[in-house]
């Protein structure tokens, strides 16, 4: 049987890449989408016992990861001085993006930004999608029931797609 | 549409979670490992003051209670130090060590350890000390009136669950920031050289 940890550290390696781009795509900058990968993932660690596989783990972290998300965002009104600190502190994480040419990067930052300025149930939404989830899984993770959702992304995606025309411009 | 969030989904994807290069790497492990020697020296310190204030303090010899809780609180004290000292950070000097695949495989151990040490043996240093002290205090405070020794034993037992439940996480969010990119990019490398 797998240890609590070898799970967690399981869960990080296969699943890092894509929290984090969950965290960037909600907050719109590397260094509170680190913090906030961060704070998930100490939720995650401290939730694993609880872990009933009734749904995938991903799911299941996935949710706690949404759930983090929503209340980091007031905590951080609360925070500016503390972040500024801790921005200082992940200096020595390097950027490992892989981004081969100047446009693709362009291309990408657009789409963080744009992501960065929808509400925020429909950034961690339209973050879910992209990272492949199914409608079904994203109406389990959110707690949105499944029709609502479908209606939700068709809506987000306008709005994204509007955005994005608006800022090519 | 379709083609529009498969793009988006490329854009989306080019992103991916920091991890350090190589000198970034070490630079990290010493720094890691020249503070948890301080932590060690630190904690070592602190058992033989806390040992010895014991011994002045309590008639150890003159009650069981006093006894037990003094072995209980040496015993914690003596497991988080056996922790310490046995998962010790090699010095990292040279980059070329980096693709040495037995210093890659120890260095992954030593840190799989602190997380160990910090996600359990925290914990079970905090139960010790809790009962030590709850037994100490069975006899120190046998002429309290009854309120006033479950205050104390309340009061105690809060107060170390508090301070280690603040310090356990503070730890492990520590460990999520540091430890987590560090174990990842190690494994990373030992896969490259055994590939």
């Amino acid at each position: 049987m797998k240890s609590k940890e070898q799970v967690f550290r399981n869960y990080y390696t296969q699943y890092k890449d894509k929290l984090y781009r969950l965290c960037l795509g909600y907050t719109g900058n590397r260094a509170d989408a680190q913090d906030l990968q961060q704070e998930i993932l100490l939720r995650i660690w401290q939730h694993l016992d609880s872990f009933r596989g009734e749904s995938s783990l991903s799911s299941w972290c996935y949710r706690i990861a949404t759930n983090t998300a929503l209340s980091y965002a007031g905590k951080q009104k609360r925070q500016q001085d503390k972040q500024e600190l801790l921005k200082a502190e992940l200096t020595h994480l390097h950027d490992h993006r892989v981004l081969p040419n100047a446009e693709q990067e362009e291309a990408s930052q657009r789409l963080y930004k744009a992501i960065a300025g929808l509400k925020e149930t429909d950034r961690l939404i339209i973050g879910l999608l992209l990272e492949g989830c199914s409608y079904k899984e994203i109406a389990h993770i959110t707690g949105l029931s499944p029709s609502n959702t479908g209606v939700r992304i068709n809506r987000i995606k306008k709005q994204l797609s509007k955005k994005l025309t608006k800022n090519e411009g | 549409m379709k083609d529009e969030l498969k793009n988006w989904q490329q854009s989306w994807q080019q992103e991916k979670a920091p991890l350090p290069d190589s000198n970034t790497l070490l630079q990290m492990l010493n720094k890691m490992e020249a503070k948890a020697s301080r932590e060690r020296v630190l904690i070592l310190l602190a058992f033989v003051l806390t040992i010895g204030f014991l011994i002045w303090v309590l008639p150890l010899f003159q009650s069981a209670y006093f006894i037990t809780g003094f072995s209980l609180i040496a015993l914690a004290m003596v497991i988080l130090l056996i922790r310490l000292f046995m998962h010790k950070l090699r010095p990292v000097n040279r980059i070329d060590l980096l693709d040495n695949k037995t210093f890659l495989q120890q260095q992954i151990k030593s840190l799989r350890w602190r997380m160990r040490t910090t996600a359990v043996y925290m914990w079970v240093y905090a139960f010790l000390l809790m009962a030590g002290i709850n037994i100490v205090y069975l006899d120190a405070l046998s002429d309290l009136s009854l309120s006033g020794r479950l205050v104390a034993h309340g009061g105690a037992s809060l107060f170390i669950l508090i301070i280690f439940g603040w310090g356990v996480r503070k730890r492990l969010k520590k460990y999520c920031q540091e430890l987590l990119p560090l174990i990842t990019t190690l494994e990373d490398m030992q896969q490259a050289t055994e590939g």
